[in-house]
């Protein structure tokens, strides 16, 4: 069950998943609901003694039918993976199936905004440690993605596009290219270590890309979670967040990019979302952006 | 929010929908898999009526040139009116 409400105030919806109280946390090792199911023993999420990438509903969902929908997406049947540590063919074949959901769940009448994410790092209030993501279907266009329409309209074109000629002019904030897809910390990044990687050629959606880019979208993907990694020498907890276009009527326009939000300011400390960015919507940073695109350029070159 | 082209009378086979509760064999007895890209896809039902999707990447061997000659027909492409 789950209730949507509409805050006036902020002018923005609200979704109260009322059971997600009861939901599985950290549960021990030999308890992962997303590991394949051992023959002999109680089934698990996925009743299969192996996999390589499932998705299905989530037993908790924020959304669901008729109003919305909330699937998990599992990256692989080994509980000790992640991202960072999955084969290139892996990460390729995750592009498809995001493109398949794209696709699949964007279709339906009830889904105004598909939402590709990942939670990574108890930081960011991660209940299980297996290699997952999720993917809402929003029956209404959330305000982050309305907000980048609104900038497409306040530039007079495609805000990504603008954003990523201005990066590659300038150079300093870039992080690595490769034939489709460029790295840039923003020049206004929010959180101290933010990244985004955007598709060179507007590109709407994944079902907008050809097979090589979504390859060439998947090395890039590897190759900034792996610097991540990198960075503190440790694994390093982040949102991932895909945007894409919206899928309701009408059908405005969106351009293709990953924008990864990493809570941490130095190996142990966290950036707090506190009295101005709460109360007043304004990120305070002690990290410049060509700072930060330094030292991480350096981590994903160390990666490699 | 009408004219939505694409799959979404598909919605029952998802499971998406509030569909039935499928029984146990039917848990462990995946229809045939369909292709998509890369990727055999395989739609399942778990116990509690909830939908599981299984991809797979049988030829492993073949990726680059099974991802280069993707049968994903060109209208198929973003959802949404044209
Ligand atoms: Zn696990
Ligand atoms: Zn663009
Ligand atoms: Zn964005």
């Amino acid at each position: 069950m789950s209730e949507l409400r509409f805050n006036e105030l902020r002018g923005e919806p609200v979704a109260y998943a009322i059971h997600r109280q009861d939901r599985t946390f950290l549960p021990d090792r030999a308890h992962c609901p997303l590991d394949p199911t051992r023959p002999g023993e109680p089934p698990t999420e996925i009743p299969l003694e192996s996999f390589e990438i499932v998705v299905f509903d989530n037993r908790f969902p924020a959304f669901e039918a008729p109003a919305g929908a909330a699937e998990v997406v599992v990256y692989t049947d080994d509980h000790d993976a992640s991202l960072a540590s999955l084969p290139i063919e892996r990460v390729e074949a995750l592009m498809w199936v995001w493109r398949h959901r794209y696709q699949e769940l964007g279709a339906r009448e009830d889904v105004e905004y598909v939402y590709i994410f990942e939670n990574r790092g108890v930081e960011v209030g991660v209940t299980l440690h297996h290699p997952h993501g999720q993917i809402y279907g929003y029956p209404f266009l959330p305000p982050v993605p309305a907000l980048e329409l609104a900038a497409d309209a306040r530039l007079g074109r495609c805000a990504p596009c603008v954003l990523l000629a201005r990066e590659r002019a300038d150079g300093r904030r870039l992080l690595f290219e490769n034939d489709a897809v460029s790295a840039y910390v923003p020049e206004a990044a929010r959180w101290p270590y933010e990244a985004h990687l955007a598709m060179r050629v507007h590109r709407p959606s994944l079902t907008d890309c050809e097979p090589r880019e979504l390859r060439l979208l998947a090395e890039a993907l590897l190759a900034l979670v792996r610097g991540y990694d990198a960075l503190f020498e440790r694994p390093l907890p982040y949102v991932m967040a895909v945007h894409q276009a919206p899928t309701c009527a009408g059908s405005p326009d969106g351009h293709l990019h990953v924008e990864f939000y990493p809570p941490l300011r130095t190996a142990e400390k966290l950036k707090y979302l506190a009295g101005s960015e709460q109360g007043a919507g304004t990120f305070i940073g002690d990290v410049l952006p060509e700072e930060a695109a330094e030292g991480l350029r350096e981590a994903i070159e160390r990666a490699r | 929010m009408d004219g939505k082209p694409g799959p979404s009378e598909e919605r029952d086979e998802t499971g998406l929908e509030a569909a039935p509760v499928a029984s146990r064999e039917r848990s462990s007895d995946p229809a045939r898999p369909e292709r998509y890209g890369p990727l055999d896809v395989t739609r399942m039902r778990k116990e509690d009526g909830r939908a599981l999707i299984v991809y797979s990447r049988t030829e492993r061997t073949e990726r680059t040139e099974s991802a280069e000659s993707a049968d994903v027909p060109r209208e198929h492409q973003r959802p949404g009116p044209a």
